[in-house]
């Protein structure tokens, strides 16, 4: 009987015990396993709260590009800044917000001046981007060939941003991992590490990028792409953010070419966030009927902070 | 037994799996060496003025809250081109050597209206063809010109253009099977801005969007003609006819489409008998611009009525002595493909040809084939472009290679190497090519915009 007793109360004690074990084993697991799903959690948000910014939006932006040295801890302009000036409205679209529109004209430089952009872009792989071009020069309105994801990312206005570095809606094509978290700039923040698929490795010329993530704003302070050998290729900075709307938006944005010596910045002088849009301002009126183009941006730009 | 067995295997599994897990991630923290956290070793000096002065961009913007003055206001839409054209042959001699000022302005004044000029001014030197031309001897000559003139005024869906304007049609670019109403400056020379190779012309217009189609409704009262030169002003030798034409356009993922109608004047009086005569006729086309698997496939088909043609009977008594006694209709077809590479070279491919609709005729058809390339190098400063054009029927054929490079915003360097080829025939019944002309030609152009 004792033998018995011994034997229950044993493997009472050991079913308890038993108990603990698993779930401490569970908990370690789910641990790790969260931490993997945390990292594109964190992506996705910040890729969705990134949309939602460029969802009826008006901006007036200042593009600027030099080649830069540095001197000591100081980096500054060597040369003499490129200046771009561009006014936009962009809105999202679809269930997920992830299809957009959006319509730049061309401010500065004079010989510039007036160049209008239209284009649609869609979250749905089996349908293109659309996007139309407006050349005084021309004196017409012309489609572009669709830019395809297979397409090398262009340079944005002749800067060191890319057409790739610009967009958004692609987290699916990258894995992503964290690798520490803590205080960067007085900002408590992830240090995410993204690395593209096959598909995408095929035409991006980054092999990853690390990237500074605000824990409280879920917005991008700090990038850093690497190029095919694992060599640091730029570095992106955001500052001057600010909440508009209840919206965190980086109002600079300034990226180092470490190959080229060269860096761009773009400022956003004005903009206005939630607008009502309407769909018409969004279509190949825009690119030639200046007058309706005027008469929409004049009530934007007041509105414009 | 077993059931303890069995947990003890689910435990030693969820332990092995979490210790794996765990090692991963230490192994990827060891890797890194660089702290990422720390600050960056460096500060950005961004109010550093360069060199020439020009501040790439102070924090300073969020602060400028001083209002324009009036004359700012007014002034700020005007913007200045200067630019200086000059070429040489395979014979060192020169043809074209002249400089332009050109003053653009467009304001948007209020309620929906807004305003546009473009006026330009050409002075010819003493070495260029349109100088000798104008004044039957070497000496230099000035040309001024409205190239545009205009007030729009939109309300609700609709905008209306009045005032001295293009109006473009078609697709195909570089080919004029459906963009025939304005008429060409052929005075203007390669290195020119394309606007202003058509002539701006006094139209009033009408278009009406509703989201993605439209339409337009356009009149001209008086139509202009070629400018061949400056000596030939058709306007006052052939009286000007007006003009008028509807079209209506949409978009659509599929592609953009457009269909068109209009009674027009021909841009280029024929000399008959009785004296120059520019016959009225009647267009139909449509056009189209559809996305395919990367390409872009473009057309223009355009059917002319009483289009103009020589008698094959008449030349070959007289050369000299032509008479287009005949009127023919023709169907005008324009096909184009464009495609842009991987790493964005692009590519297109033209096809434009004529075909006459009566046997009588000169020619059944007249195809004209083009090709194209052009890549943007150094951060957009530099383009490269290549054109190759080839007429078998006119035995002629030329290529250009051309290269555009921005100093900076505000100076631009151009320069286009020209090979045309000529093959003449003794008579157009005699297809064994008499003598063939080549010339060679470069082509510079400096502009500077602000």
């Amino acid at each position: 009987m004792m033998d018995a007793l011994k034997t229950n109360r044993g493997q009472l004690m050991n079913s308890g015990l038993l108990k603990k074990c698993l779930s401490v084993c569970v908990l370690i697991s789910l641990s790790n396993v969260s931490l993997a799903l945390s990292a594109r959690g964190v992506m996705e948000k910040v890729d969705a709260l990134q949309r939602q910014s460029s969802d009826s939006t008006f901006t007036v932006s200042k593009l600027s590009t030099c080649k830069f040295a540095k001197k000591g801890k100081k980096v500054a302009c060597v040369s003499t800044p490129r200046v771009k000036r561009l006014e936009s409205v962009s809105k999202q679209y679809g269930v997920h917000k992830k299809d957009s529109r959006a319509v730049s004209v061309v401010l500065e430089p004079a010989s510039d001046k007036g160049i209008g952009m239209l284009s649609y872009s869609y979250d749905d792989e089996n349908k293109n981007a659309e996007s139309w071009l407006y050349l005084s020069a021309l004196g017409k309105v012309k489609r572009m060939v669709s830019s395809g994801d297979d397409k090398e990312p262009v340079a944005f206005f002749g800067s060191e941003f890319t057409t790739g570095d610009m967009e958004s809606g692609k987290t699916d094509e990258y894995e992503y991992k964290i690798l520490q978290e803590g205080k960067y700039a007085n900002q408590q923040v992830w240090v995410i590490e993204a690395v593209p698929n096959l598909k995408r490795a095929k035409t991006t010329g980054y092999s990853k990028v690390l990237m500074w993530i605000d824990k409280e704003k879920f917005i991008v302070l700090k990038a850093q792409p690497f190029d095919k050998h694992g060599k640091t290729w730029k570095r992106i900075l955001a500052s001057k953010i600010e909440n508009i709307k209840g919206m965190w938006v980086a109002r600079d944005m300034q990226i180092y070419n470490f190959k080229s010596k060269r860096m761009s910045r773009i400022i956003t002088e004005h903009i206005t966030l939630g607008l009502s849009v309407d769909d018409e301002y969004l279509t190949q009126r825009t690119l030639t009927d200046f007058a309706f183009r005027e008469k929409s941006l004049s009530r934007l730009r007041a509105a414009a902070k | 037994m077993l059931q303890t067995q069995f947990m003890t295997k689910v435990i030693l599994l969820g332990l092995i799996s979490g210790t794996i897990l765990l090692a991963v991630n230490a192994q990827a923290e060891d890797l890194l060496t660089e702290d990422l956290l720390a600050d960056d070793d460096w500060t950005i000096e961004l109010d550093k003025t360069p060199p020439s002065g020009i501040d790439l961009g102070t924090d300073s913007y969020l602060d400028n809250n001083e209002p324009e003055s009036v004359l700012s206001i007014w002034l700020n839409p005007l913007s200045t081109q200067l630019s200086y054209t000059q070429d040489i042959d395979d014979e060192a001699h020169s043809h074209l050597k002249r400089s332009s000022v050109k003053f653009n302005y467009d304001k948007y004044l209020n309620q929906g209206l807004y305003v546009s000029f473009n006026w330009k001014l050409t002075h010819f030197l003493k070495g260029d063809q349109q100088a000798f031309n104008q004044n039957m001897m070497p000496k230099a000559a000035t040309h001024t010109k409205w190239q545009q003139a205009w007030l729009q005024y939109s309300q609700g869906k609709c905008v209306g253009k009045l005032g001295k304007q293009s109006l473009v049609w078609g697709q195909v670019d570089g080919t004029f099977a459906v963009d025939v109403i304005n008429p060409f400056d052929l005075t203007e020379p390669l290195l020119t801005d394309f606007s202003d190779v058509k002539r701006g012309q006094n139209i009033v217009r009408l278009d009406c969007y509703d989201n993605k189609s439209s339409w337009q409704l356009f009149y001209s009262p008086k139509a202009s003609f070629n400018r061949l030169d400056f000596n030939t002003e058709f306007e006052s030798l052939v009286s000007q006819k007006a003009e008028v034409g509807v079209r209506y356009s949409m978009a659509s993922p599929y592609g953009d489409f457009a269909v068109m109608a209009a009674r027009l004047q021909a841009n280029q009086p024929v000399p008959t008998l009785t004296g120059l005569r520019a016959a009225e006729y009647e267009l139909l086309a449509i056009s189209g611009a559809i996305p395919a698997d990367g390409f872009l496939i473009k057309a223009d088909i355009a059917y002319k009525t009483k289009q103009a043609y020589q008698s094959v009977q008449t030349v070959s008594i007289n050369p000299m002595l032509f008479e287009s006694t005949d009127d023919d209709n023709v169907l005008e077809v324009a096909g184009g493909l464009e495609y842009s590479t991987q790493n964005n070279h692009q590519y297109s491919l033209g096809l434009w040809s004529s075909f006459h609709q009566r046997s009588s005729s000169q020619k059944k058809s007249d195809p004209v084939a083009s090709a194209s390339w052009n890549k943007a190098y150094l951060n957009d400063d530099l383009m490269l472009s290549a054109l190759a054009n080839y007429n078998p029927h006119q035995k002629f054929k030329s290529v250009t290679v051309l290269a555009q490079y921005k100093l900076d915003d505000y100076w631009q360097l151009e320069g286009a190497l020209s090979s045309a080829t000529q093959d003449m025939t003794l008579s157009p019944t005699n297809t064994n090519v008499d003598t063939r002309a080549t010339t060679n030609t470069l082509n510079m152009n400096v502009k500077v915009q602000f």
